[in-house]
């Protein structure tokens, strides 16, 4: 509208600009919608649960090894994220120990620690989303469901990586409390799938890359069953291997409530 | 040993009969457990008729879990036996559980042995009624008796309804005469009296109610039964001077609350007690209270641990009279978490009582070494400089604590 009262110069500065804005607005569109339909690709699987193998790796090349059960339920609401639930079985002297998450959009999670020697369900601070989640080379914020409003995104390319045809985006936390700068998301064309992910520091440096591998399809809906984390500044890496991917199990909602850490077998 | 009946045999009995059902098809049996070498080294000679040097100590935990293939019966065994090399009174047995959890629905019904835990802050846990404390196996620490229950829990989207019926009421324990970190004179846990023709088989009742709400954590409780913090009758024990506890019929109105923030928990506990004895034998009612808070620090120093600040200050209503060490205290703390797959992890905490100018500096380090093993490291050092604090006998007993536990 101001458009037609200006002098021409003006106005082609303005329309460049809005150009320039309104391509800027259109990758990060595109770099949102592919993240919807990797989220639309997860839609509607209610609740899951799967083994877990946590094998971690340092530098010098030992390694030990973590089991622990992860239950999801699904949340369908605008302000908070999958509900989860992750119960460790070894090493033996952690075993019954058991972290609740209840992820929310805008605000703090909410987490419980469940110890099961003293039969304590603890309140635990969500502050350090960055911190390793227990020992790993995987934070907190890696490990806890992936909302696409915890983001805001942009399209970078198509490219092959591999034999596998992907697509580019780069989506920077919003949190002002991650780890990271921005991370670069591969996904796979063919099911819109992440294959590929480049974490970078508070500093802007990659810090580390999970390859994700292994998809297969559970019900309708993919699963990888191998997430490796390489830490290129440390050279520690951390292998989950998953097994048994169970869909439908029919969890509650009050089977993810503080009070059901203490009704865990 | 404390003359506890029920508590060799059955225990036993109770695994046998575990490992039995177990043996039905498809039942999921878990074997667990863990054994526990330790080590006790003191700062400072004795007391004359304590033992000398250090104490060795070892320690056996078996589990047993059976959960039925539907996932609505599980039985649990765990037994504990230590056997302490110096002190008579350490070495003892206890069914830590042995109960049957019944699955119904929302509904859960509890009949056996089984521990509780009530509460929210840290320096201790005034409302946590339901258990008696193995007194012998921390130094003032929270390590508890199993206790016979019937508990009802009732699981809803308002809230959690928990109701308790105590049957039997356990004996505190207590070193013995050649054992250190205990009082002078010393407390015999097993010539117990009670202020209650049915002696330890007085019945508990108690219910809770933790309503479900977003930023606040909230349990209400109510408990009437025999107090799990008895007073103390002078005694003669071959003409040694001893302590007798004394154990009476308490009731108690309980709230623990929390206000939840991003990096900062606000706590609070706090109790009315009515019938409970007072150092001086009376009968009282009295209020206590523990408020505080905790603040993390993710990230400390730009690490990966997270470090977690503690303050808390310690009210008592019979004040100098209290069987409670935590009378008008303020305790400091810091919590130091690696984040490491060790599972590292530093707590260091100082009580400072503000009737007697006393100090208790306790330091606690825990890491697990390789995939089975966990090393724990505790220090205890008292300040105690007044003989009228009734812990006054502890002032030699500075320690550190060394144990080493394999689990499978």
């Amino acid at each position: 509208m101001l458009k037609h009262s200006l002098p021409f110069a003006l106005t082609l500065v303005c329309v460049s600009h809005f150009a320039v804005a309104a391509a800027q607005d259109s990758k990060s569109e595109q770099g949102r919608l592919i993240a919807v339909a990797y989220d639309q690709s997860d839609a509607g699987f209610k609740d899951s649960r799967v083994n877990i193998n946590m094998v971690l790796h340092n530098a010098a090349g030992e390694s030990i090894s973590r089991l622990l059960v992860l239950n999801t339920l699904e949340k369908n609401s605008a302000d908070s994220g999958d509900n989860t639930l992750v119960v460790f079985s070894s090493p033996a002297d952690v075993r019954g120990t058991a972290l609740l998450n209840h992820p929310h959009i805008e605000n703090a999670d909410d987490q419980w620690l469940y110890l099961p020697s003293i039969k304590r369900v603890k309140r635990i601070s969500t502050s350090n989303k960055s911190g390793p989640f227990v020992g790993s080379e995987f934070a907190f914020e890696d490990f806890t469901s992936q909302e696409v409003d915890k983001y805001s995104y942009e399209y970078l390319r198509a490219e092959d990586l591999g034999n596998t045809q992907v697509q580019v985006v780069s989506r920077i936390p919003r949190d002002a409390n991650s780890g990271y700068s921005k991370q670069v998301v591969y996904f796979d064309i063919k099911n819109n799938q992440p294959v590929k992910i480049d974490f970078f520091d508070r500093k802007q440096a990659l810090l580390k890359t999970l390859i994700l591998s292994d998809y297969r399809q559970y019900q309708g809906f993919w699963r990888p069953n191998s997430q490796k984390m390489f830490n290129h500044q440390t050279g520690k890496s951390t292998d989950l291997l998953m097994s048994d991917y169970e869909f439908g199990v029919g969890f509650k909602a009050t089977d993810f409530d503080s009070s059901a850490l203490m009704r865990l077998r | 040993m404390p003359g506890v009946p029920y508590k060799n045999c059955f225990g036993w009995i109770g695994l046998c009969v575990l490992a039995g059902a177990s043996q039905a098809a498809e039942w999921d049996v878990q074997w667990e457990g863990n054994v526990q070498l330790q080590n006790r080294a003191y700062f400072h000679e004795p007391a004359p008729q304590q033992h000398t040097g250090p104490d060795y100590s070892y320690a056996l935990t078996p589990q047993l879990k059976a959960g039925d293939p539907a996932g609505d019966v599980l039985l649990t065994g765990k037994l504990f036996y230590r056997k302490d090399f110096t002190d008579r009174a350490r070495t003892h047995w206890d069914i830590r559980e042995l109960k049957l959890d019944q699955n119904l629905g929302d509904t859960q019904i509890t009949w056996g042995v089984d521990s509780v835990f009530w509460g929210k802050t840290e320096s201790q846990n005034l409302v946590d009624i339901i258990n008696q404390r193995d007194g012998v196996e921390g130094v003032f620490s929270d390590e508890k008796l199993g206790q016979p229950m019937v508990r009802l829990r009732q699981v809803s989207t308002r809230g959690v309804l928990e109701a308790y019926y105590l049957p039997y009421s356990r004996q505190a324990t207590y070193a013995g005469r050649d054992g250190r970190l205990r009082t002078m004179p010393g407390i015999e846990g097993d010539r117990a009296q009670y202020r209650s023709g049915a002696g330890q088989w007085y019945p508990g009742f108690a219910v809770r109610w933790e309503p479900d709400m977003a930023d606040v954590d909230l349990g209400l409780s109510v408990f009437h039964g025999l107090s799990r913090d008895p007073s103390f009758a002078p005694i003669r024990h071959d003409s040694e001077a001893w302590f007798a506890p004394v154990y009476s019929p308490v009731t108690q109105l309980g709230l623990d609350s929390q206000y939840v923030t991003e990096q900062t928990l606000y706590k609070l506990e706090a109790i009315y007690r009515t019938g409970q004895l007072d150092l001086a034998l009376r009968e009282r009612n009295y209020a206590a209270v523990t408020i505080g808070l905790e603040h993390t620090l993710g990230s400390f120093m730009g690490g990966s641990g997270d470090l977690g600040l503690i303050l808390e200050y310690n009210r008592d209503g019979m004040g100098k009279r209290s069987i409670n060490p935590l009378q008008d205290d303020i305790v400091l703390g810091a919590r130091y978490t690696l984040n490491d797959s060790a599972d590292t992890y530093l707590l260091a905490t100082v009580a400072l009582d503000r009737i007697y100018a006393s100090q208790l500096y306790k330091i606690e380090l825990t890491r697990r070494l390789g995939q089975s093993l966990k090393l724990t490291a505790e220090a205890f050092i008292p300040s105690l400089n007044d003989d009228q604090e009734f812990i006054y006998g502890y002032r030699r007993d500075a320690v550190v604590t060394t144990s080493l536990s394999y689990y499978w």
